[in-house]
């Protein structure tokens, strides 16, 4: 399922990661989270993707003045990065979801590692992307560059052969 | 294939590094001349068992990462970030 979203990535300033919680906390009321998780209300996440750097997932209509607002909220304390026009969010479930991931993403995804709210930069189908677990469904978001979103829908949709498939794109969505 | 405990992200295969080369070599002062100034850029060791290397974390963190690896038998003993020290290499 293709899912519109706003993404802005988020870099702490040299030493300022504890004044950028702070405000991400006084604005989102969301914790930063540890390398390897994330954390979210349902409307927001954050997402660790290095150290000292989050991607924030926001919803898709609240549109560019939002990042514009975080920047001048955060100058000084950390670098904002509106990366919404080049990546796109996949959204990956059923009950196979974990088959279809063991033949195309070389991590561990077993529940016993890897449970809701965690997340991963990793390769997915040799692409680079943001794996992050939404619910135990099991269900998954895949952030990716944008002009690498259809070679990586066909390959899910290859490794899915075995098993069925259904793709809905984001046009069929509006209004969930 | 190698599986890199990236200090950041846990173990990760080798596919989403690229090898960026000896961790033990050190830029010469500016008036050391040409010669050490050449052994710097292109003279490098060839060794046999432990030897300490940068891998790029390209496709996960995009940190620089110091990893020390047996270059016989591919084990790899300590992962650290680019700025830690790593216990002095044993032969």
């Amino acid at each position: 399922m293709q899912r519109p979203a706003t993404l802005v990535q988020l870099t702490a300033r040299r030493g300022q990661q504890p004044a950028l919680a702070a405000a991400i906390w006084q604005r989102l009321q969301l914790n930063l989270p540890q390398p390897g998780h994330s954390t979210s209300d349902g409307a927001y996440t954050l997402i660790w993707i290095q150290p000292g750097g989050w991607l924030l997932q926001a919803p898709a209509d609240i549109g560019n003045a939002f990042s514009v607002q975080l920047k001048s909220a955060l100058a000084g304390i950390a670098a904002v990065v509106d990366q919404s026009h080049g990546k796109c969010v996949l959204q990956v479930s059923g009950l196979s979801t974990l088959e279809v991931f063991a033949r195309c993403c070389r991590l561990d995804l077993h529940p016993r590692v890897f449970d809701a709210g965690r997340c991963a930069v990793t390769l997915v189908a040799r692409v680079s992307c943001v794996l992050r677990q939404v619910d135990a469904t099991p269900c998954f978001d895949l952030i990716v560059a944008s002009t690498f979103e259809m070679w990586l829908l066909e390959e899910l949709q290859e490794a899915s052969h075995a098993f069925g498939s259904r793709f809905i794109p984001a046009n069929a969505v509006v209004g969930m | 294939m190698l599986l890199i405990p990236c200090p950041y992200c846990g173990a990760r295969p080798q596919d989403e590094f690229h090898y960026r080369g000896d961790a033990t070599v050190k830029r010469p002062a500016p008036d050391a001349g040409l010669q050490a100034l050449y052994d710097f850029v292109y003279t490098r060791t060839n060794p046999r068992g432990w030897h300490l290397e940068w891998w790029h974390h390209y496709a996960g963190c995009r940190q620089w990462v110091k990893v020390e690896r047996n270059t016989l038998t591919h084990e790899i003993r300590t992962a650290v970030g680019p700025a830690e020290d790593t216990p002095q290499l044993s032969a």
